[in-house]
């Protein structure tokens, strides 16, 4: 066995260091590694209690240094748990964070990092969230928009690709890679959202 | 500018600052609510009908509204809609950031709409799902998402609470004389003399019931 927590310390760190709001890929051998260590320890653990049952001794007479053995074995694994819990909450977090920026629809880029549970993750949330905003069972308001508060009627906007023909209240726009438009900032923001278009 | 404070509106904006500042869900406006978004969407029906009126008219002023006040009515629905969904916004998050104790706690629980009761309910589980997933392949008794290690009538360890310490700024809305900040602590000079219109800086704890009895705001 390696030091007790270099692993989990490792996962915390990585994740830590790296910049706020992108996704590093899921560290699926390292959490492995964590909890087999963990296992490990509780092995150490169940066998230190053995070791001092076979002696005759009660758990509560045990001399100082078995129960301290067992102690740090214990505290190894909390330390894990605590590491690892530390490292989902803050991925969870960021792709939570990822459906209220860009939608329901996970971009293909980030969903290669993410582990299994992860995507699950966000399909759920994302199911969650619309039920909460729908008309029917919810609020019946998107609550994703609006994130700075109103100042203009129209903004202005360009096209980031080519995306076709929209049909605004003034007409239709053409959508082309790099046009520039003035439109109705409720009409816009899905799209900026989206990343089809940006404000300028 | 000063705007009246007994609008809808005004109202909504006290709660929407209140939720903003407050370290813990506060109870939810169901009728405040319930009446804005109605005013909204009358608002928006009559504003996109003066539209359609005076495009039909070719651009000149017709029948009810003119374009400029169908222009600011659109700019207050704007700002309105703006706040509700800020509203919303901060509640859910701090649901997010405090679900079990959300979910555990009936006092708290009871404070939500019934949408965010679903939510928190289903939130909860989801996370509780998330977890286990890799929490289960730790040891037996290592596995809870509340307990350190699992024990019959052990403490949950692991369930983050808002904090209610935080200092908050309140204005002071109605003359209170002097006010004793720790229940549990009478000594007098631990009482403050609370005056409309003063300003402090507080530990939310102290002033949690005021802000119930809308004695204060937050700000």
């Amino acid at each position: 066995m390696s030091r007790f927590g270099e692993k989990s310390a490792a996962l915390v760190r990585d994740l830590s260091q790296s910049e706020r709001g992108t996704i590093p890929q899921f560290a699926d051998e390292t959490v492995r590694g964590v909890l087999d260590e963990c296992q490990e320890h509780h092995r150490s653990i169940l066998r230190l209690i053995d070791d001092i049952k076979e002696r005759g001794t009660s758990l509560e007479a045990a001399a100082p240094a078995d129960a301290a053995s067992i102690l740090v074995h214990h505290q190894a694994v909390l330390r894990n748990k605590r590491a690892l819990l530390v490292y989902m909450n803050e991925r969870m977090r960021r792709v939570r964070d990822l459906r209220w920026e860009v939608g329901a629809g996970l971009p293909d880029l980030v969903a290669e990092s993410l582990s299994h549970a992860e995507r699950t993750f966000f399909t759920e949330y994302s199911a969650l969230l619309n039920k909460y905003q729908g008309r029917r069972h919810g609020v019946g308001l998107n609550v994703t928009l609006d994130k700075s508060p109103p100042e203009d009627h129209k903004v202005e906007v360009r096209a980031l690709e080519d995306y076709g023909e929209i049909v605004t209240r003034d007409g239709s726009v053409e959508l082309t890679r790099n046009s520039v438009h003035l439109m109705w900032r409720d009409e816009c923001q899905p799209l900026i959202q989206e990343g089809v278009l940006e404000q300028l | 500018m000063t705007q009246p404070d007994d609008t809808d509106v005004a109202k909504l904006k006290r709660a929407w600052m209140n939720e903003k500042c407050a370290p813990e869900i506060l109870q939810f406006q169901a009728d405040l609510v319930a009446r804005v978004t109605e005013q909204v969407e009358h608002q928006e029906a009559t504003v996109s009908s003066a539209r359609a009126a005076a495009a039909a008219a070719g651009g000149a002023a017709s029948g009810g509204l003119d374009d400029l006040t169908a222009h600011i009515m659109h700019a207050e629905l704007n700002r309105v809609r703006f706040m509700l969904r800020s509203y919303y916004r901060t509640r859910l998050h701090k649901i997010e950031a405090h679900v079990v104790h959300v979910v555990k706690e009936t006092e708290v629980y009871e404070k939500l709409s019934p949408q965010e009761q679903e939510y928190a309910k289903d939130y909860a589980n989801l996370i509780e799902g998330h977890f286990g997933s890799v929490l289960k392949d730790l040891p037996d008794r290592y596995t809870s998402m509340l307990q350190q290690i699992e024990e019959e009538d052990g403490p949950f360890d692991m369930v983050a609470e808002p904090n209610l310490d935080k200092h908050v700024f309140c204005r002071i809305k109605e003359d209170r004389g002097d006010f004793l900040l720790d229940p549990n602590d009478p000594d007098p000079a631990n009482t403050v003399e609370l005056n409309k219109g003063d300003i402090y800086l507080i530990r939310y704890r102290f002033i949690k019931g005021l802000l119930e009895e809308d004695a204060l705001e937050l700000i």
